[in-house]
């Protein structure tokens, strides 16, 4: 019985010595392990982060960690700032709980859409964990505000055990506004100039009448955020060159032997160019949309969730 | 066997340890300063100090342990010296270094010191999956065609990339010297010639910035090109860079059962 | 019968609390399961049809309407754990158990064999000995098994729907060959005493054992196959997945060298499971009697399980290749990129495996008269094999700190220059391999004093000597030749013919060592043997692997089949030449089974945790080599567990695995030792 003890000792012995080696070479290629602490606290949050979250599985941060598939998070608290100002956010901390709890809502420039939802399988964070997660980002270029977490605690939504939720807007939104938005032409953009609702608005882009009812939230939220992933087919834009050296960018409208029919933007206004075959040097279809690329920019988070719910509610 | 004297081998065990320290620690930065030809010492890198020792200890051990007399031996070195005034010296001397080394360890290790983080710079990182499918649009053109985007690229280079990698793409650009890591030579068999042609595009279009962490980014002054050259002329560049330097890139080898 | 009680002794308290304790684990434990599964049941799945249809942007499932329709479901998780996890476990303890069985059989095939020709009855007892662990282990197999396949299918539903339709055929041969594999395992077993009373039956008794292991090498192939389309895919349309050639898809490109490399791995893993059985066995003995026949046990593992050992390396650099060739940027990630630190880590086990072979083996020599003679290499092997070790592993990318950095001047020091790239790491691999290959001869030899002459063996030692030198000599020559008729540039191909001249030398020397043996210079033609290859093999192909990286990079593959051609050839040469250089020779004092340092023993037990882990550890590299692709390039994963683990979580699971895995082989061994004792009590 000795002999075999003695065997198990020196087996975990050895078995250690290989754990710890691979814990040494991970350290040596960057990546570390996090703390031991619980609750909402930035140490739990970090333990979480590295951890059960999964985070580091796409973002890394600074030097630790060797992911790319998402932004890096060092300075994250400084730039959510920047961000929030930039999108109408109250703080940079609305901004981070927008991002956990609609990660489609802002997509950083360079990285795809591909952020889970923390709190939906299969990582299925419950909601302290978030929070404690929330506080370690703030750590990040900041300083931590436990209370100020807290009060979103109610955003957050609670791990989901249930069957697939009805999409809610991450904030209250009133649809109506978003309706006015959508019609509204005194903006900059406007919806309507471009989209036909039930006949109203001007046929430049696909009509949405009864979008609601094929499409989901994500595809129209994405489809808003980033015009050029998804291309309805015949709104490809296309890229004309002259004899002359002109360069037009515009929907195709019309096209035979005759002439080519453009609709091209012109600082704002929908404007139809008409071109004879003998000056056309290049046509060429172009995997970027017409649509303007910077709504985000020019709406309000607000605004944005409002258009999307009125879309949403045409069934 | 003559057992009745005592045996050294702990002490010339202790001796080869030490030698194969002093070996690593004075004489090989001396030894490649000299191979090399480089005007400074070649010290060596903590990192492998550390492993370097390790085995030696390790292998020491090994030794003395391969047999029971050996092992015996080994042991009967700290049992009482007798009359034996060498080996009481010696005895001594290991009692008294012994702490002294094991003390400096400790001191060396928690010394409060201004080193800069070790870091590792991964020289080939893993290619992204976009870049992966990727292909040169050229590669099976025919011969005129591929001709005509080397010379081309071979322009585009000397346009674009010349102040940097050279004008023979040996590194040594005008602008090369205002670099602490150096830009790189592509002459050298061990660079472009060892990846893929779609490696070279992905560093091309992505530059630096576009590195992962693991190899360290902020070391790289490489522009990210892809906001200045289309991908059609990165392509042409590489198939260019490649004959300027004179090397192949890897190639898919062809498959067979 | 009332002697029997005691030893499974159902009254005794202790077995009972160890029942109770055990039925109230189980029952706790599926309590567990079931209790969080009831929660996680209804939990929403990662994908939907429609958001399929949708391509790129939607991951999450869109908000449904009330009644809810069937889902199709692409990844599930087991009870909250990730799926990947459970699955990674499961398939590594079912690859460790299978590599067991199928080890375990050719072990005792083999071993039954020499019994059967030396007459020793040792042999086939121990043989006996092992078969009897087999059915309690093949039973764990095959459950093993079964819980991967549900794991499989429940947790990757999607994934395995594509799998079983491109292999669905191969799924029934499968079955079968499994019918075969447990009608002659058992058949094997029970059949031991009725068959061997006459020679004849004997033999019909070993190739009942042969077809165990033939059955069961074809299981493994079958299950490879698998495993190897998802690297290398073949016989599929990568854009469609249509399946245009099954043949293509089954014999995928890397097949064979998995298939090589897994057999001979295998060996060599039954071998050092044995070993340490016995090591066990040897320290708990009280007797002089067991303990030398444990001794002799732990030796026999050894012995088999080294031999396995020092051909594997090719195996494995055959398997790297094939992978570079299968694509390029599969290789680079492997060799440069994410995975090039676990290489450090493999080269620390492999380094662990050749310490400990070689120290078993000179501890060993202690039990025998006249190893004194032999016993001063072992200082020079001992430096060899550690230098060798030391610049195995050293990394070409080295961490350096900032000052570090700025006192060298450049990106490489000098010790990661040469010692860090593959042409250093070839040529000490091969030293390695040269040096154990040497240690072993030693040990061989220990025993033995004067030799007979060669002439005294008769003819057909001289032809097997000649058929297996031509046999050698023909392959070198016509890889040479190979090497002559490559088409390539010009100013390349001058880089080849140092190969081919390298390539002529070693078969004139062969020629020359078997003249020399004939001519009873046996040890010298084996000594001039080594001298030439090690000259070669590892100093000139050292030097020469810069010089050609540096001019001609295409010319490093060709070196490197060169080098180890070259070492190979030596090593069957050399052996064959042992065999018979040694046949009939006196014997100097014989060996003392038993008087072996209890040290040796944790030798015997170190090659065998680290063969258990280095099989987690490359399970995990090839399996990890896929990136996040279930099949590479056409299927990808999109599951949560897409990501590359860390090596530090990698390092925690394969320990994890490990001690599964030898728990449940010490438990194996366990109910295999009750019968045992029954019987001597009895």
């Amino acid at each position: 019985m000795r002999s075999f003890l003695n065997a198990v000792i020196f087996t975990l012995a050895v078995v250690g010595f290989f754990a710890y080696v691979c814990i040494y070479v991970t350290n040596l290629s960057g990546g570390s392990g996090g703390g031991g602490a619980t609750g909402v606290s930035p140490e739990a949050g970090e333990k979480i982060f590295w951890g059960d979250g999964q985070c580091h599985t796409c973002h890394s941060i600074g030097t630790s960690g060797s992911a790319t598939r998402g932004p890096n998070q060092e300075g994250l608290a400084s730039r959510a700032e920047e961000k929030a100002k930039a999108t109408g956010l109250g703080s940079g901390l609305e901004y981070m709980v927008e991002s956990i709890v609609n990660p489609s809502s802002f997509v950083v420039e360079g990285y795809d859409d591909i952020m889970p939802k923390v709190f939906a399988p299969p990582i299925m964070l419950d909601r302290e964990k978030i929070l404690a997660v929330l506080t370690y980002l703030q750590t990040l270029g900041g300083e931590p505000d436990i209370d100020a977490v807290i009060k979103f605690k109610d955003k957050i939504p609670e791990a989901s055990k249930t069957k697939v939720v009805p999409w809610v807007p991450p904030i209250e939104v009133d649809l109506k506004e978003g309706e006015l938005i959508f019609f509204d032409d005194t903006r900059d953009v406007t919806c309507s100039k471009c989209h036909v609702i039930n006949g109203k608005g001007a046929k430049v882009g696909p009509d949405l009448t009864g979008i609601g009812a094929v499409q989901t939230p994500q595809y129209l939220i994405e489809s808003v955020l980033k015009p050029s992933a998804v291309i309805v087919k015949g709104f490809e834009t296309m890229y004309l060159m002259t004899n002359d050296g002109m360069a037009y960018n515009g929907l195709l409208v019309s096209q035979d032997e005759e002439e080519v029919v453009l609709m091209i933007d012109e600082e704002g206004e929908m404007v139809e160019y008409v071109f004879y075959p003998d000056e056309i040097a290049q046509m060429q279809k172009q995997d970027v949309s017409i649509m303007p690329g910077n709504l985000s920019e020019m709406l309000t988070t607000k605004e944005f969730y409002g258009i999307i719910s009125f879309l949403l509610s045409q069934k | 066997m003559g057992n009745r004297k005592n045996s050294y081998s702990m002490i010339v065990a202790i001796v080869s340890i030490l030698i194969v320290f002093v070996i690593i620690k004075f004489i090989a930065p001396y030894a490649f300063m000299y191979l090399l030809a480089k005007d400074h010492t070649m010290p060596t890198p903590s990192t492998l100090m550390l492993w370097y020792m390790i085995l030696a200890i390790l292998g020491s051990l090994v030794y003395v342990s391969t047999s029971d007399l050996k092992w015996a031996k080994f042991l009967s070195f700290i049992l009482p010296a007798g009359d034996d005034k060498t080996k009481a010296i010696f005895q001594k001397i290991i009692v008294i270094s012994f702490p002294l080394l094991v003390g400096w360890f400790a001191y060396s290790g928690t010394m409060p010191g201004t080193a800069s983080p070790v870091e590792l710079r991964i020289q080939h990182p893993t290619l992204l999956q976009e870049y992966e499918k990727l292909e040169n649009p050229f590669a099976n053109a025919d011969k005129e065609t591929k001709r005509r985007c080397v010379e081309e690229g071979k322009i585009l280079y000397q346009q674009n990339c010349r102040p940097c990698h050279g004008s023979k793409a040996d590194g040594n650009g005008p602008f090369a010297n205002a670099f602490r890591l150096r830009p790189i030579n592509f002459t050298d068999p061990g660079t472009i010639a060892t990846v893929v042609e779609n490696f070279a595009f992905w560093r091309i279009k992505e530059g630096g910035p576009g590195l992962p962490n693991v190899s360290t980014p902020w070391d790289s002054a490489m522009p990210a090109w892809k906001d200045v050259l289309t991908d059609t002329q990165i392509w042409k560049i590489i198939m260019g860079e490649y004959v300027t330097a004179g090397v192949v890139a890897r190639q898919r080898e062809e498959m067979e059962h | 019968m009332s002697k029997l009680i005691p030893f499974i002794n159902f009254t005794s308290k202790k077995l009972q609390l160890r029942f109770v304790f055990t039925l109230f684990l189980v029952i706790f434990l599926i309590a567990l399961a079931t209790g969080a599964g009831m929660a996680q049941e209804g939990a929403e799945s990662a994908k939907t049809t429609e958001a399929a249809e949708t391509t790129a942007e939607g991951k999450t499932a869109a908000a449904e309407p009330e009644p809810e329709p069937y889902e199709v479901v692409d990844y599930r998780n087991f009870f909250g754990i990730d799926g990947r996890l459970i699955v990674w476990i499961i398939s590594e303890l079912h690859l460790m158990f299978a590599a067991f069985v199928l080890a375990v059989p050719i072990f005792v095939v083999i071993i039954e064999m020499i019994g059967v020709k030396s007459g020793d009855i040792r042999f086939d007892n121990l043989a006996r000995e092992f078969t009897k662990l087999l059915s309690a282990a093949f039973a764990t197999t095959a459950s093993l098994g079964g819980l991967l396949a549900f794991a499989l299918y429940g947790l990757y539903p999607a994934f395995m729907r594509y799998m079983t339709d491109v292999f669905h055929p191969y799924m029934f041969i499968y079955a079968l060959c499994f019918f075969g594999e447990v009608f002659c395992l058992y058949g094997y077993y029970y059949s031991w005493d009725l068959l061997s009373r006459t020679p004849k039956g004997k033999w019909f008794h070993i190739s009942i054992g042969v077809m165990l292991n033939l059955f069961g090498t074809a299981l493994m192939m079958l299950a490879n196959s698998w495993a190897t389309f998802m690297m290398a895919p073949g016989g599929i349309n990568m854009e469609t997945g249509t399946v245009t050639s099954l043949y293509h898809a089954f014999y995928n490109f890397l097949w064979m060298p998995v298939n090589i490399h897994r057999i001979i791995a295998n060996v060599a893993f039954g071998g050092f499971v044995v070993g340490a059985y016995a090591a066990v066995k040897f320290m708990g003995s009280r007797t002089d009697e067991e303990r030398a026949h444990y001794d002799w046990m732990g030796y026999i593992g050894n012995f088999i399980g080294l031999g396995a050992l020092i051909p594997l390396p090719f195996a494995g650099y055959y398997l790297g290749r094939e992978i570079y060739m299968a694509s390029p940027v599969m290789g680079n990630i492997m060799m440069g990129g994410a995975f090039s630190w676990t290489f450090i880590v493999q080269a620390i086990l492999i380094g662990m495996l050749f310490i400990g072979g070689n120290y078993y083996l000179w501890n060993g020599m202690s039990r025998i008269k006249g190893a004194e003679r032999y016993t001063p290499y072992i200082k020079y092997i001992n430096i060899v094999i550690f230098f060798c070790f030391a610049v195995w592993l050293t990394p070409h990318n080295l961490p350096l700190s900032g000052e570090e950095r700025a006192l060298i001047g450049e990106q490489y020091h000098p010790f990661s220059k040469f010692f860090g790239v593959m042409a250093a790491k070839n040529a000490v691999v091969n030293l390695l391999i040269l040096s154990t290959f040497f240690s072993f001869l030693l040990y061989r030899r220990a025993n033995k004093g004067e030799t007979k002459p060669f002439s005294s063996h008769g003819s057909a030692a001289r032809i097997t000597l000649i058929i297996t030198a031509g046999l050698t000599v023909m392959y070198l020559a016509w890889y040479a030749l190979g090497l002559r008729g490559l088409e390539m540039e010009e100013n390349i191909l001058r880089y080849v013919s140092p190969l081919v001249t390298c390539l002529v030398i070693q078969i004139i020397s062969i020629v020359i060592a078997i003249l020399l043996t004939f001519a009873n210079k046996g040890k010298i033609a084996q000594s001039f043997l080594f001298v030439v290859t090690t000259v070669m093999a590892v100093i000139y192909f050292w030097y020469y692997g810069f010089v050609v990286m540096e001019k001609a990079n295409l010319v490093l593959r060709f070196l490197s089949v060169t080098q180890v051609s070259i070492v190979i050839s030596c090593l069957i040469v050399n052996t064959v030449i042992d065999v018979f250089l040694f046949k009939d020779a006196k014997e100097v004092g014989g060996i003392q089974w038993g008087k072996i340092p209890h040290r040796s023993q944790y030798a015997l037990l170190l090659l065998c945790v680290a063969i258990v882990t280095l099989m987690g550890l490359m399970g995990f590299i090839r399996s990890g080599l896929r990136m996040n692709w279930h099949i590479y390039g056409y299927m990808q994963d999109t599951s949560a567990g897409a990501f590359t683990p860390s090596i530090a979580y990698m390092g925690w699971t394969v320990s994890l695995i490990v001690i599964l895995f030898l728990a449940l082989v010490a438990f194996v061994f366990w109910l295999a030792g009750l019968a045992d004792k029954k019987k001597k009590h009895a």
